[in-house]
């Protein structure tokens, strides 16, 4: 009897969520989710508010040429490169960098790509046909060859990076949204909504959007992981962004030239990326667990 | 099945085309070509002049376009700039086989390793095993390769010594110098040693990956209904898993490995420049470095022909093993 | 082998499914026998434990439910009681079931031979030959015509009655002598679901094998089975054979079933009683007392406080109710 109580106390608490406050509930049940939060605070506390309590330049090089490639020391926690630059600095600099192109690049691919996947799904026929082949060929050819190369024609630069980016990135999300489409289009709304005489572009961006949202958002906290990535590669290539300003990518492409001697140049702004790619990982895939609609638990 | 692969190789055409279309585009936006073989003492003025016009030069782009994919077509690929006094053919097929050893072993390393983990996090789910998989999976998915390969290098080349003083695995390059004239297993010894890195480096990435998705493709194939048929005709369980369920896992799993392939290609050319391998994706990169604009783009399509081609084979093996396609 | 020997004698089956939200008591204490050769009806509507009872004779139960308590004695020995072993050699072989839909209970990587083989060939010692002849001669049985080129089909193939007609020869094809039935007929046509049903009732005489008849339609119980247990919310409500249940329903639900098909009731027993209203109570939220008493039109204060057992009311008659209806008596 005792159970039956508690079951209804229990059941009635439950009645009250809405769909966004179910997605939250589930999302604190997921530690993995909510250490990669944790993780991210942390990261984008370092990176935005680290540049105003460590006040060291991250540009200035010192005179002589004694002060090149030090060892972690009072003055330089993390050493100096071998401009004789501050390392910390740099790095925190850098992180902003990084994290600031991560982000544009993503939310644009995902802006771009749902644009394209809405059209597509919502138009069909020939659109469709066009543009569904356009992604089947980009996602053909290798990404990256391609990606330096038009990273070296548009210049190098931080605006210039996240076109980049971008031009090779909506593709996933125009597929996954077109098919989000493709399902509404079945569904019974739909069809009233059209015998209703609703414009085409109002039932795309009030009707169908809405339901695209959730793995908009998915798709969007894993890409800037990607992004990231992406940007410190080509960085690192020497096509990304330039020196003397900072990234945790063009920290690493002379870091390769010292990995006999110097260890630590290579370590920290690798062990950085690592540490934000994974945190946006993890809140992305806890995202996912959240609002999927089957859960298997 | 036949009308099937037919119409999927027809299919294919256009869109090597257009990814050539779309790869001579870009690459042609990149400054001329020829400011390099210009100041490059080797190349004679006659062989620039002729160049310009074999490839078009004095036509409109898209004139252009069609009078470089007609002699590409043909093989006509002309001298490489990069290693003058060699044709971009023998430049490119010197390359080729390296990266498909490359990718090959990676391909075949990645698969070996994340079907079965996969599966076996799907088996034993909320374990502390799949706890610890995934873990693994979004480790290999993070971690930037380049940055991986460099770490990789100092652990191994730099740390860790052999007795005599030598890295314990050579930090570049693909093979001992003077070891051509070694015997046949000599050789292959000599190249394994070389490629353990690389190809560990390469599978990360989509082992990381992979191993996730196969333990979400198991996980929903063991909640269908037919696997309680299957327990209910007094199958053991290992059976239901490995026989019932996973060859409908399989499904999806090759979708997926098709899908990642254009990722292994890209990926390789930024892993055989960390580590100094001279395969395609190395030459690509190079050559888009110093301007050689054919043997780019023809290293490029040739890539994009080898992810095509991978799709068919994996539209092949799909087809055998989802009956559903084949008899419908 | 006593045709009126009890083949399956399920005593105070307890089935619990222990979920975040709380405890689901699906099965509470069920009873019911079945003799050899005998078919018994398990009617109740979704969601009150009938599927849920069966699947646990089979030990089929998986996380979160749990068999918490009762025996399940077949043939003498208590299936709950034995190793995993024991019970997969039992199951497809001596107890057999088949289920709802037949496209998603069929693997759809496999053809139908193959699959229908594989259960030949773990329970008895054939080879491949006579397995693949004795499969065919199922095919043929089950009403499957050109048997030979449907071996070789695969499930997406085939039309939804010929998918349960070969979930069925795979269910029969090593003479069980239970087969079980959950709700095998309620995905398919109405054509196709009186097909179906007149196989079963051959095969089952042919066979001799006996059957539980798990259905929420008491209509398709009617002809075949010999006796009927009505359950509600995991407890059986009225148990007795099929002539008594049909002519002299005593639990208020079981009138109300009967009430929702004119022609099942006869004459005599037509007593005037509103159409159940509600519906089935989520898990959840069931109330004290008797389950059903919401829905009750005999409910009184008892009912709201107290669950009733079940009693013996008449000869083989048990009914959990403190209010029976008595009213068709009357009427006579």
């Amino acid at each position: 009897m005792a159970n039956e109580l508690t079951l209804e106390e229990k059941s009635k608490g439950k009645e009250s969520y809405s769909y966004w406050g179910l997605v939250f509930k589930r999302l604190r049940k997921h530690s993995m989710a909510m250490i990669g939060f944790f993780m991210l605070i942390i990261i984008i506390v370092v990176v935005v508010l680290g540049p105003l309590v460590w006040r060291v330049s991250p540009t200035q090089q010192p005179e002589g040429m004694e002060d090149i490639l030090l060892s972690p020391s009072a003055a330089h926690p993390f050493g100096t490169d071998e401009y004789g630059r501050d390392i910390l600095a740099r790095f925190l600099y850098g992180g902003r960098v990084s994290i600031f192109i991560g982000l544009m690049a993503a939310i644009s691919s995902v802006f771009f790509g749902a644009v394209i996947g809405l059209t597509a799904g919502f138009f069909g026929g020939k659109i469709d046909a066009v543009l569904m082949r356009l992604v089947d060929i980009m996602l053909s050819i290798p990404i990256f060859p391609l990606l330096i190369a038009l990273a070296s024609v548009l210049g190098k630069g931080v605006w210039q990076i996240i076109l980049v980016i971008v031009v090779f990135g909506w593709m996933g999300d125009a597929r996954l949204v077109r098919s989000v489409v493709l399902s509404l289009k079945e569904e019974e709304f739909s069809e009233a909504a059209k015998a209703i005489g609703v414009s085409p572009l109002r039932i795309m961006f009030i009707h169908y959007l809405p339901n695209v949202m959730a793995p908009i958002i998915v798709s969007t906290t894993l890409g800037i992981g990607g992004a990231i990535i992406y940007e410190a590669s080509i960085s690192f290539l020497g096509f990304g962004v330039q020196a003397p300003l900072a990234s945790w990518g063009n920290m690493l492409q002379h870091a390769q030239d010292y990995i006999f001697t110097h260890q630590l140049l290579v370590w920290y702004p690798g062990i950085a990326i690592f540490l934000t790619v994974l945190s946006f990982n993890f809140m992305g895939d806890g995202l996912r667990d959240a609002m999927d609609p089957r859960l298997y638990r | 099945m036949r009308t099937y692969l037919t119409r999927r190789t027809l299919q294919l055409i256009p869109v090597i085309i257009g990814a050539m279309l779309i790869a001579f585009l870009i690459l042609s936006l990149v400054s001329d070509p020829f400011a390099a073989m210009i100041e490059n003492p080797k190349i004679k003025l006659a062989d620039i002049a002729r160049l310009k016009h074999q490839w078009g030069f004095d036509l409109p782009i898209y004139l252009r376009f069609f009078k470089w994919f007609g002699s590409v077509v043909v093989g006509n690929w002309g001298p490489s700039l990069l290693y003058p006094g060699y044709s971009a053919r023998e430049v490119i097929f010197r390359a080729l086989p390296i990266t498909l050893q490359v990718m090959g072993l990676s391909f075949i390393f990645s698969i070996l390793l994340s079907i079965p983990l996969g599966v076996i996090s799907a088996v034993k789910q909320y374990s502390k095993t799949d706890y610890g998989l995934t873990f693994f999976s979004f480790f290999g998915m993070s971690m930037p390769t380049f940055w991986f390969g460099l770490m990789m290098m100092i652990v191994f080349s730099v740390w860790l010594k052999r007795p005599s003083g030598v890295p314990l695995l050579p930090p570049g390059s693909i093979q001992t110098p003077g070891i051509e004239s070694a015997a046949f297993l000599p050789r292959v010894l000599d190249r394994v040693q070389y490629l353990i890195m690389p190809v560990i480096v390469l599978s990360l990435f989509s082992i990381g990956g992979w191993v996730r998705y196969m333990r979400s493709f198991m996980l929903e194939v063991l909640h269908q209904d037919y696997l309680r048929t299957a327990r209910a005709k007094g199958l053991k369980e290992r059976t239901v898993i490995y026989k019932h369920a996973f060859r409908n896992a399989l499904i999806p799993i090759i979708t997926l490995i098709a899908l990642s392939f254009p990722g292994i290609v890209s990926g390789a050319a930024l892993t055989e420049y960390v580590f100094n391998i001279p395969g395609m994706g190395h030459l690509v990169l190079s050559a888009e470095l110093k301007n050689d604009f054919p043997t780019a783009m023809i290293a490029l399509t040739l890539s994009t022909v080898l992810v095509v081609i991978a799709n068919l084979l994996a539209d092949i093996v799909y087809s055998i093993v989802d009956p559903r396609i084949r008899y419908s | 082998m006593e045709k009126n020997e009890i083949l399956v004698d399920v005593k105070d089956l307890k089935t619990y499914f222990f979920t975040d939200d709380g405890v689901v008591k699906a099965v509470d204490g069920a009873n019911f026998t079945i003799k050899r050769g005998e078919v018994l009806g398990l009617v109740g509507e979704s969601g009150c434990g009938k599927s849920v009872a069966s699947l646990s004779i089979m030990r089929l139960i998986d996380k979160p439910g749990k068999i918490v308590g009762g025996e399940v004695i077949f043939k003498g020995e208590n299936l709950l009681k034995k190793t995993e072993e024991g019970i997969r050699k039992i199951r497809g072989s001596e107890i057999a079931m088949i289920f709802q839909e037949p496209m998603t209970s069929l693997n759809p990587v496999f053809t139908i031979g193959n699959q229908i083989m594989e259960a030949i060939l773990l329970h008895q010692d054939l080879s491949e030959e006579e397995a693949k002849k004795r499969v065919i001669e199922l095919l043929n049985l089950v009403g499957i015509p050109e048997p030979e080129r449907r071996f070789a089909q695969y499930p997406h193939e085939l039309s939804g009655g010929m998918r349960q007609r070969a979930m069925i020869a795979m269910a029969i094809s090593c003479n069980p002598d239970l087969l079980i039935s959950d709700e095998a007929t309620t995905a398919l046509d109405v054509t196709i679901q009186a097909q179906i049903l007149e196989l079963m009732k051959d095969l089952q005489k042919k066979i001799g094998m006996a059957v539980l008849f798990i259905t929420h339609d008491l209509a398709l119980v009617a002809e075949m089975a010999n006796n009927i247990a009505v359950t509600y919310t995991g407890k059986i409500v009225e148990y007795s054979d099929a002539r008594s249940i049909f002519k002299n329903p005593k639990h208020p639900y079981t009138y109300g079933l009967l009430r929702s098909v004119p022609n099942l009731l006869s004459e005599e027993t037509k007593v005037e009683l509103p159409a159940i209203e509600g519906m089935v109570p989520s898990p959840y939220h069931m109330s004290q007392g008797c389950h059903f008493n919401p829905r009750c039109p005999f409910a009184t204060e008892i009912c709201r406080k107290e669950m009733p057992e079940l009693n013996e009311l008449e000869p083989h008659h048990l009914v959990r109710c403190f209010h029976p209806v008595q009213a068709a008596k009357e009427v006579v």
